[in-house]
């Protein structure tokens, strides 16, 4: 497999905390990585710079050959657009849109025309059983249902990478279940890298590698799972 | 309730601090414009009050009255209680000077307001202005008019420092022969009756000013409400009842309202002599008019603290905030047609009262009405926006392709009551400016002079005689209008006559000396001795000559005299002055006057007059809309900075995130503003006819209207970018991912 992120002594701090202390880390096309620790051990800040979301101190992040860290953040937007999707723990649907709105989106940024955006979001939501759901709004939807179609969201526009922060973290373990197994199916399906942060070790069980984080640093990296 | 939780509620970061600040700036803004705003109400009525005085009057001297009292050309026969007076207004360089002539003995009770004592024949007192102008110009063009200066009329008998007064003495015997003479008998202590109109058509002007002003301070005392939501979370969490909660929040506003109000409060003080500068209605303030009592300040300091205070524990309250945040997302009540109601009720009220008048229909009380339509349309307005706003937003949301006028319409559609408020102030202020510009266009369309070939020329001066008084020579001696015509400047004196009775053609019509006629320049006179014009000559008609029937003017009644000049101000002055001096000025009405100081007299209308003060307020209501959609803006995009954060992750870039901000403040704009300005016109026409009966209507506004227009605009449009320029901070990826 080739390697399509690349991390190369990455430091980031936040005043006087070190989030990150020299990581290096390479993630393959299409591999499935869970990234473990305790809390402030710097999983978020570490997800954040591969994304660009956030600018290292120090080091670099290279996706596909291309230096992120060295980007304006005109061109980052462009990249995050382009090549990644992103799912959070919870609160990420855009509160006046309907489900299938929030779907369109990335689509619509990318030029697509509505007509074509809404037919793209309902095959997804049909996909992943939401079809009912579609015209309802994200406070009338369960929190399954949200990641769910939060997932839908982050695959629409078929991004290389996709990030999630704990995407299970706020759904019981049958709803947790049900979001993991439907995210895994399409990522694998789609050939999409996910880097995954989670706290759960059967969550993690899914990934084909998993990488623990611990004081800003990589405490260990460990080939896992099911690939 | 412990200080300290409230202190640590309160303030706990930078960013409390600038919403305080926030607060406490946009309180004392509001302050200060409702302070100002209430001075100036109260300095409109104050001046009137003090210049009451000009509107005394008595009774006229009755011919042939042989009782004790009766008043002569005797000055005794006055007494010491009573005084002749003509009033009159002359001009000067287009200016109006009001002009009393006072006829009473050295020792008369009879006192008018600013003066010591009334003057006599010879003498005059003059308001400073009167004084500074008559310094300025020569004597002949200016000062020859009333004599010797004796005194100065104080500001306890003027109602402007700009006013132009000049009580001039004169004896009985002039007076008499003034058919506007009255016999008076008291200047001071007279009731200042307010026009009800004025009165009503002032405080809806007032309120529709104070509406933006209220609006700002609701607006800037929901600064950051999400944030305040947050911390008012982790205080329920940790034990906190609801209501110590909306305690806290109704204390931290009111102690921000009450030092941003005190600061309002100074600041109303030391910019009230800048205020009083600004003229209104022909003249600036003194600045003791606009000063507001220290019981109105200690009141409108008191409602506003109150009313903050109620409003944000009410907010806190309604909200629902649990220990673990807000409990559901307020959705807001889908606002029904229900809302169009109002506006359509006004509309009809204002259309069904001008119909009735045009049909000749008996309508009481036809101002009341026009003005209660106009109100109930106003508010008709502000009630039916959130309605058009949602249309707009379901439009938006509907048809548009892009991300951003998706998000930004689906934004309009959940929250049309919340997105409509943040612009209503401006829609409601060019509501207004198109209303006045309307109406002012007709002022403007019947005020200008016509000019143009056959038209008589607009510096010629008309001084029309009194036939009927029992004169010698109503038109003047021969010397004295051989004294006019070597008046430098002045390039002929014609007199006009009229035929009064009779069945000839000429009844009605204008006669002069055929040569008198050609010197006129009027166009093609007919050969004969005399002549008739059409009488509307007078008024700019073109002027059609017929050989008249009549072939000598002794038969014929002297009624105008035209005095034609080169067309100098200095002539045109000296002329003034000329005809004042002589035994001509005793036989008219009042003063000559050319074709624009006729139109001058008719911009003079209650209409017209409240166009600059109107413009004013709308000006004053503009600013503040556009400071409050600032401000309504920027809040909202802090509110939302977690959502606007997500869309740059998602890959918008910034332009895409100012689309939506500008998206969500022009739609409802555009909406409803375009909605303004047709209503704005249509009332206008409403009102005009139903008032005037003469099937007026509006026509193209003047620049002063574009200029408040395209102001309310860029204002909008300077509000939003100042907004949106700050996004890139506001949905900082970093700043917001713990969130």
């Amino acid at each position: 497999m080739t390697v399509f992120i690349q991390a190369r002594g990455l430091r980031k701090s936040f005043g006087t905390t070190d989030a990150l202390r020299g990581i290096d880390l390479d993630i393959h096309r299409g591999e499935v990585i869970a990234v473990m620790g305790p809390s402030g051990s710097g999983k978020s800040s570490l997800l954040h710079c591969l994304a660009g979301v956030l600018v290292p101190d120090s080091g670099k992040v290279i996706v596909d050959g291309v230096t992120v860290s060295a980007l304006n953040e005109a061109r980052r937007s462009a990249l995050r657009l382009a090549e990644f999707g992103f799912v959070f723990q919870f609160g990420q649907l855009l509160p006046d849109l309907t489900a299938v709105d929030n779907i369109t989106i990335p689509l619509l940024l990318r030029g697509m025309k509505r007509r074509q955006a809404l037919k793209e979001a309902h095959g997804w939501l049909d996909r992943l059983g939401l079809e009912a759901a579609a015209a309802k709004l994200p406070g009338e939807l369960s929190g399954g249902e949200a990641q769910r179609v939060a997932i839908a969201r982050a695959l629409v526009a078929h991004p290389s990478v996709l990030f999630a922060d704990e995407p299970t973290g706020s759904l019981d373990s049958l709803a947790a279940e049900n979001v993991l197994t439907a995210m895994l199916e399409l990522v694998r399906q789609a050939g999409t890298t996910l880097v995954m942060i989670t706290h759960d070790p059967r969550t993690a069980a899914y990934a084909d590698r998993e990488i623990i984080v611990r004081d800003g640093q990589l405490a260990a990296t460990d080939r896992v799972g099911i690939s | 309730m412990n200080p300290s939780i409230v202190r640590l509620a309160v303030i706990g970061s930078r960013a409390s601090w600038g919403r305080l600040l926030g607060i406490t700036a946009g309180v004392a803004v509001g302050v200060t414009l409702a302070l100002l705003l209430g001075g100036a109400y109260q300095g409109l009525d104050a001046r009137d009050e003090r210049s009451s005085w000009m509107s005394a009057s008595g009774g006229y001297v009755a011919d042939g009255d042989t009782s004790p009292r009766a008043v002569t050309g005797d000055m005794a026969s006055l007494g010491t209680d009573r005084v002749l007076l003509a009033r009159t207004t002359d001009r000067h360089e287009g200016a109006r000077i009001g002009r009393f002539d006072v006829a009473a003995l050295t020792t008369s009770s009879v006192t008018i307001p600013g003066i010591t004592d009334l003057p006599q024949s010879g003498e005059y007192y003059a308001s400073p202005a009167l004084i500074d102008r008559i310094a300025r110009v020569p004597a002949d063009e200016l000062g020859d008019r009333f004599g010797t200066l004796t005194g100065t009329i104080s500001d306890a008998g003027l109602a402007s420092p700009d006013s132009l007064v000049v009580v001039v003495g004169a004896t009985a015997n002039d007076l008499l022969e003034r058919p506007t003479a009255q016999i008076v008998t008291d200047f001071t202590g007279l009731p200042y009756r307010a026009n009800s109109s004025y009165q009503t058509v002032a405080i809806v002007g007032a309120i529709a000013v104070l509406f933006p002003v209220l609006l700002l301070v609701s607006i800037v005392t929901g600064l950051g409400a999400a944030a305040r939501r947050e911390r008012f979370a982790t205080l329920r969490l940790i034990g906190a009842t609801p209501r110590t909660v909306a305690a806290i929040a109704a204390l931290e506003t009111a102690a921000t309202s009450l030092v941003g109000a005190l600061i309002g409060v100074l600041m109303a003080a030391l910019l009230g002599p800048v205020a009083a500068l600004v003229p209104v209605d022909d003249g600036v303030f003194f600045a003791a008019d606009l000063a507001v009592t220290p019981l109105t300040a200690a009141l409108v300091v008191a409602v506003t603290v109150a009313a903050s205070a109620a409003t944000a524990g009410w907010r806190i309250r309604r909200a629902g905030i649990g220990p673990l945040g807000q409990t559901k997302q307020r959705q807001e009540k889908t606002p029904s047609m229900l809302r169009l109601l109002p506006l359509a009720g006004g509309l009809g009220m204002l259309i069904a009262t001008t119909l009735a008048v045009l049909a000749g229909l008996p309508v009481p009380r036809v101002g009341t009405l026009i003005i209660i339509g106009f109100t109930i349309t106003t508010v008709g307005l502000l009630v039916a926006g959130p309605y058009l706003t949602l249309i707009a937003g379901r439009i938006m949301a509907r048809r548009s392709g892009k991300a951003a006028g998706i998000i930004a319409g689906n934004r309009i559609r959940r929250t049309p009551v919340a997105t409509f408020r943040s612009v209503s102030g401006l829609v409601v202020a060019v509501f207004m400016v198109s209303v006045f510009a309307g109406a002012a266009t007709t002022a403007d369309q019947s005020a200008a002079p016509i000019v143009g070939p056959g038209s008589l020329a607009v510096t010629t001066l008309i001084q029309y005689l009194e036939p009927t008084l029992d004169a010698a020579d109503p038109v003047g001696t021969d010397a004295e209008r051989a004294r006019l015509a070597a008046t430098p400047g002045i390039t002929g004196v014609v007199t006009v006559y009229t035929l009064d009775s009779g069945d000839s053609p000429d009844v009605g019509r204008l006669l002069l000396v055929a040569e008198a006629a050609n010197g006129l320049g009027l166009g093609a006179v007919p050969p004969a001795a005399v002549v008739s014009v059409n009488s509307d000559v007078m008024t700019g008609a073109p002027a059609v000559f017929t050989p008249a029937e009549a072939t000598d003017v002794a038969e014929l009644t002297p009624s105008i005299l035209l005095l034609g000049t080169d067309g100098s101000t200095a002539a045109l002055e000296r002329a003034r002055t000329a005809l004042q001096a002589s035994t001509i000025f005793t036989t008219g009405w009042r003063p000559a006057v050319t074709r624009t100081d006729l139109a001058d007299d008719r911009l003079q209308s209650m209409a017209a007059s409240y166009a600059t003060l109107a413009y004013l307020g709308i000006g004053v209501a503009t600013l503040i809309a556009g400071l409050s959609l600032a401000i309504a803006t920027v809040s909202a995009m802090i509110d939302r900075r977690r959502m606007l954060a997500l869309l740059r992750l998602l890959g918008m870039n910034l332009a895409g995130l100012r689309r939506i901000i500008i998206l969500e403040a022009a739609a409802p704009l555009l909406a409803v503003m375009a909605l303004s300005i047709g209503l704005g016109f249509l009332v206008a026409d409403l009102i005009l006819v139903g008032l005037t009966d003469s099937g007026r209507s509006v026509g193209w506004p003047d620049a002063r209207y574009l200029g408040a227009l395209t102001a309310s605009v860029v204002l909008a449009l300077a509000a939003v970018a100042a907004a949106a320029g700050r996004l890139g901070k506001n949905t900082d990826l970093a700043a917001i991912r713990y969130e």
